[in-house]
C-alpha cells in the first residue's frame, strides 16, 4: 500500500499487490516441469472448458462454416464445388449490390445522427419533472417493446397507398387532393423505411440517455448555475460531457443495427420498389433463400461482418481519449 | 397460425410409428379384413403425416383434414401454415433442415426446381393409380404438375389468371365494351382518367410476390407470346416481341401515361376495387369472386371478367398441387401409403366425385384441374354468382401453361426487382429487359454448363 493509502503502481504497470499475487502464484503453480500440467491448471481448463464450447459451437464453428461456404457454390440446383473468390467478385460486380451498399451507407447516414439528436431531447425532457412524465416514459417505450417486423407491418396499414391511415388521415383533413403513393415512389418508399428505424429504435436511445442523465450530479448544475452558465452553457459544460461515454456507446451500437436492418425493410417495403430500399442485409437474404445461392449469400455475410468490424475500429479510434471512461480524481 | 412442425416431433412420430407397428402386427388379422373393404382412397397402416400449405383459408384446410382424419382413423394430419409471399423460402429451409414435411403444396414454377434437388417425388413412381389422371385433368394443369414426363401432384386447385374490369364504372363512363386489346386498356384508361380516376388499372406487384412474372406471362399470352423458347432461350430481347412490348406497355402505363396504381397483394387489390377507384385489374380468376362476393365487397356485381387483351386471348393457366417429398418416402412404405390416400381423397375421385376440389370451387370460387367438374351443376350454379360461364369458359379453353425451366423460380426473383426499378422510373424498359436476358443466361449456363 501506498503512503496515501492507495496500492502503489509500478513501472511496469503492475501493482506491488498484483505482482505479489503472481509471484505467489506462479511458484506455486510451477512446482514441476514448466510442461507439466498443474491441478489448479487442468481444474482453470476443465471449468473455461463449457464456455469455450458454446463459444466454439454457436461462434467459431458458423463463422468458419460462412468463410467455407463463401468459397463454393452451395446450392440445391447447382454442382457445389470450390470456385475461391469467384463468389465475391460475382456479388460485388453483380446486380443490385452497389445499389444495396449505397442504400446502407445512406441509410445509416441519415438515420443514426436522428435518432442521436432526438434522443437526446427526449431525454431531456423525459429528464425534466412533469405531471404524466411517468406514463409517458413507460409508453414511449412500447415501440421498442414491439418486434420490429410487428412494427414495420403497423406502420405499412399507416403507408399504405390505397387505403393507408396517413392518406386517409390527410385526405380527410383536405391536406390533399390524391393519395399519395408513399411505398411505391422511390423517395417516400425510402423515408417511410426512415421513419420506422427511427420509431423502434428512439426508446432504447431516450432510455440509454436519460440514465445517463441521472447519473450527473446536481451538484454539478448548482455549481454551473452559480459561475453564471445559461442553459447552453449547462448543456454544453456539464451535461454534454456527463453523457458523453453514453452517446458513443449509442451511435455505435445505432449504427450496427442500421447497417443490419432488415426485419423492417422485409416487412415494410420488401427492398422496393425496385431495389430503392433494398440494403445489404436484405440483399444477402435475397441471394441466400429466393435465389437459393448460399455460397454468394455466405460471401455477402461475410463481406457484412468484415465492414461491421471495419466501421467498429473505426468509429472506436476515433473516439477521443477518455470518452468512454469517465475520468475522476 | 403457424404450427410448424419439429425435428423432435419426427422422432416422436416415428417411436409411435413403432409401437404401432408392433400392434399392427399383433392384431394382423383384425386389421386386414376391414383395409381390404375400404375405399381406395382409404389407408391401410397408420401414419403421422405433417403436412404443409400457403395461408390460404386455413380453417377450411383444416376441415378437409378433419373429414379425411374421419375416414382415415389410421392417419392423422399435422397442418402448417406459411404465407404466401415467403412459402417458397419457407420451404427451401425446410427441406434443407430436414423439417418433417411429407405432403405440401407446390406449383409449376416451382416444381422443376424442388423436383431437381430431390426434395419432391413423381406420383407415378409410387402410385400406380397417378398416371391415369391424365385423362381426368385439364391439359394445361397436367403439364404444369409435370416434370421430366413425370407427374409430381394431383391440383389442389387449377386456375388462371384474367383479366377482370369494373363493368359499371365503365358504362358510367359512357364506354360500352371493356377493351380487346392493350392499347384500347390505355385509351379507355386515360378516359377514365379524365373523368377524374386518379389510376383506373390497379397492378399487383411486389418484389416477393410469387405470382408476378407469371401475371406478366399470361400478359403477354393474351398477345399470343411466349417468354422462351423450346431451347429455353428468352425471348424477350427481340424488341418487337409480345413480352417486350408488353414490358414496354407496363412502365408506359407507369411512367408516362400514370394510369397504374401499384398494389402489393391480390386482397389489398380487391379492397381498392371496392373504393371504386380503379376499373381494371389482372389476378387470378378466383379473385373475381371475392370482388363480386356481396357479403364482403361493396361493390359486387359491378365486376366482370373479359377475355386478356391482345391478339390472341390466350391466358396463362397453372396449377397448384399436392406434392409428395422425399421425406415421406425414406419414412417408408405406411407414410407412403398415407400419403397416397390424403392425395387421393384431397385432389381424386372420391366415390365418383372430387369432394375437396369442388368445395372449393363452390365455396371460395377456386378454378379446378378436374374435368368432371366443369359440368357439375352446384359448381355452374356458384360459378353463375360471379363470373359470366360462358366467357370463363371461353378463356379456359384459350389458357395454357407456360414452359419451365429450374432456374424460372430463382431468376424471377431478380426480374421482380428490375421490373421495379423500370416500374419506379429508376432504369428504362430495354435495360430492364437486357438485364432479365442476362440473369437468364447466366443461370441457364450454370445449369446446363
Amino acid at each position: 500500500m501506498g503512503r496515501d493509502g492507495k496500492t502503489a503502481r509500478r513501472r511496469d504497470g503492475k501493482t506491488s499487490r498484483e505482482s505479489e499475487v503472481v509471484g505467489r502464484a506462479s511458484s506455486s503453480l510451477s512446482p514441476h516441469h514448466p510442461m507439466t500440467p498443474s491441478p489448479l491448471r487442468l481444474e482453470g481448463a476443465l471449468m473455461a472448458a463449457p464456455v469455450l464450447l458454446l463459444v466454439a459451437i454457436f461462434t467459431i464453428y458458423p463463422v468458419g462454416r460462412a468463410i467455407y461456404q463463401s468459397l463454393r457454390i452451395e446450392s440445391p440446383i447447382f454442382p457445389a464445388r470450390f470456385v475461391g473468390l469467384k463468389n465475391y467478385q460475382d456479388v460485388i460486380g453483380g446486380l443490385f449490390f452497389k445499389e444495396a451498399a449505397i442504400t446502407t451507407l445512406w441509410f445509416a447516414a441519415i438515420t443514426v445522427p436522428i435518432l442521436v439528436v432526438i434522443g437526446v431531447l427526449t431525454a431531456l425532457l423525459l429528464n425534466e419533472s412533469f405531471v404524466g412524465n411517468a406514463l409517458l416514459r413507460v409508453g414511449m417505450l412500447l415501440p421498442w417493446a414491439l418486434p420490429a417486423t410487428v412494427a414495420a407491418l403497423i406502420w405499412k396499414w399507416i403507408f399504405l397507398d390505397s387505403w393507408g391511415a396517413l392518406n386517409a388521415g390527410l385526405y380527410a383533413t383536405g391536406l390533399i387532393d390524391n393519395y399519395i403513393p408513399w411505398l411505391t415512389t422511390p423517395s417516400l418508399a425510402r423515408m417511410a423505411v426512415i421513419v420506422v428505424f427511427i420509431w423502434t429504435q428512439l426508446p432504447l436511445v431516450a432510455i440509454f440517455l436519460l440514465a445517463a442523465l441521472q447519473a450527473i450530479p446536481n451538484e454539478l448544475y448548482d455549481a454551473a448555475a452559480i459561475d453564471g452558465a445559461g442553459v447552453a452553457g449547462r448543456f454544453w459544460n456539464v451535461t454534454f460531457p456527463g453523457i458523453r461515454p453514453m452517446l458513443v456507446i449509442v451511435t455505435l451500437y445505432e449504427t450496427l443495427m442500421a447497417f443490419t436492418n432488415f426485419d423492417i425493410v422485409y416487412a415494410l417495403t420488401q427492398g422496393g420498389p425496385g431495389t430503392a430500399t433494398t440494403m445489404v442485409t436484405y440483399f444477402t437474404w435475397v441471394e441466400s433463400f429466393k435465389k437459393l445461392d448460399f455460397g454468394k449469400g455466405s460471401a455477402l455475410a461475410v463481406l457484412i461482418a468484415i465492414a461491421s468490424l471495419a466501421l467498429i475500429l473505426v468509429l472506436v479510434r476515433a473516439i477521443p481519449k477518455g470518452a468512454l471512461v469517465e475520468e475522476r480524481t | 397460425m403457424e404450427r410448424s412442425a419439429t425435428p423432435q416431433h419426427g422422432r416422436a412420430a416415428a417411436r409411435r410409428l413403432n409401437r404401432r407397428r408392433f400392434v399392427g402386427a399383433a392384431a394382423g388379422a383384425a386389421i386386414a379384413a376391414p383395409a381390404l373393404l375400404r375405399a381406395p382412397w382409404s389407408a391401410g397402416a397408420a401414419a403421422e403425416l405433417n403436412f404443409t400449405v400457403w395461408n390460404y383459408a386455413v380453417d377450411i384446410v383444416q376441415d378437409n383434414v378433419n373429414r379425411f382424419q374421419e375416414l382415415n382413423p389410421g392417419i392423422t394430419v399435422q397442418v402448417s401454415d406459411f404465407g404466401w409471399p415467403v412459402f417458397h423460402e419457407t420451404m427451401v429451409n425446410r427441406f434443407i433442415s430436414k423439417t418433417p414435411t411429407d405432403v405440401s403444396y407446390n406449383g409449376g414454377n416451382w416444381l422443376n426446381e424442388f423436383a431437381a434437388a430431390g426434395w419432391v417425388v413423381p406420383l407415378e413412381d409410387h402410385f400406380d393409380w397417378a398416371a391415369g389422371y391424365q385423362e381426368k385433368v385439364l391439359p394445361f394443369a397436367w403439364q404444369d404438375m409435370t416434370f421430366n414426363g413425370k407427374v409430381y401432384g394431383l391440383p389442389y386447385y387449377a386456375d388462371t389468371i384474367t383479366f377482370m374490369y369494373n363493368a359499371k364504372v365503365l358504362e358510367d363512363a359512357g364506354i360500352s365494351a371493356p377493351p380487346t386489346t392493350w392499347e384500347e386498356v390505355t385509351e379507355q384508361s386515360l378516359q377514365l382518367k379524365e373523368g377524374g380516376m386518379e389510376h383506373p388499372f390497379a397492378y399487383e406487384f411486389a418484389n416477393t410476390l410469387p405470382n408476378v412474372s407469371e401475371a406478366f406471362a399470361s400478359m403477354v399470352f393474351g398477345r399470343g407470346g411466349e417468354l422462351i423458347d423450346e431451347e429455353n432461350s428468352p425471348l424477350w430481347t427481340d424488341p418487337e416481341s409480345p413480352a417486350a412490348q408488353q414490358l414496354t406497355w407496363l412502365v408506359d402505363a407507369k411512367n408516362e401515361h400514370d394510369i397504374l396504381a401499384i398494389l402489393d397483394h391480390e386482397t389489398t387489390i380487391t379492397k381498392a376495387m371496392g373504393t371504386g377507384q380503379h376499373a381494371f385489374t389482372v389476378m387470378y380468376n378466383y379473385n373475381l369472386a371475392a370482388l363480386n362476393n356481396a357479403a364482403t365487397s361493396p361493390r359486387a356485381g359491378e365486376f366482370a371478367l373479359a377475355l386478356m387483351p391482345g391478339e390472341t386471348h390466350e391466358c396463362y393457366g397453372f396449377a397448384k398441387f399436392y406434392n409428395m417429398t422425399q421425406m415421406a418416402v425414406e419414412r417408408g412404405p405406411e407414410v407412403i401409403d398415407a400419403v397416397g390416400s390424403f392425395i387421393e381423397y384431397f385432389a381424386g375421385e372420391v366415390d365418383g366425385t372430387y369432394p375437396v376440389a369442388k368445395r372449393w370451387a363452390v365455396e371460395q370460387g377456386l378454378g379446378f384441374g378436374q374435368t368432371a367438374l366443369l359440368d357439375d351443376p352446384e359448381v355452374i350454379e356458384a360459378y353463375s354468382a360471379w363470373v359470366d360461364i360462358d366467357l370463363w369458359r371461353e378463356q379456359l379453353e384459350l389458357a395454357r401453361a407456360r414452359r419451365q425451366t429450374i432456374w424460372y423460380g430463382i431468376w424471377s426473383e431478380t426480374f421482380h426487382p428490375l421490373l421495379g426499378q423500370a416500374l419506379a422510373g429508376e432504369i428504362d424498359a430495354a435495360a430492364c429487359l437486357q438485364l432479365a436476358a442476362d440473369s437468364w443466361n447466366e443461370l441457364k449456363a450454370s445449369v446446363e454448363g
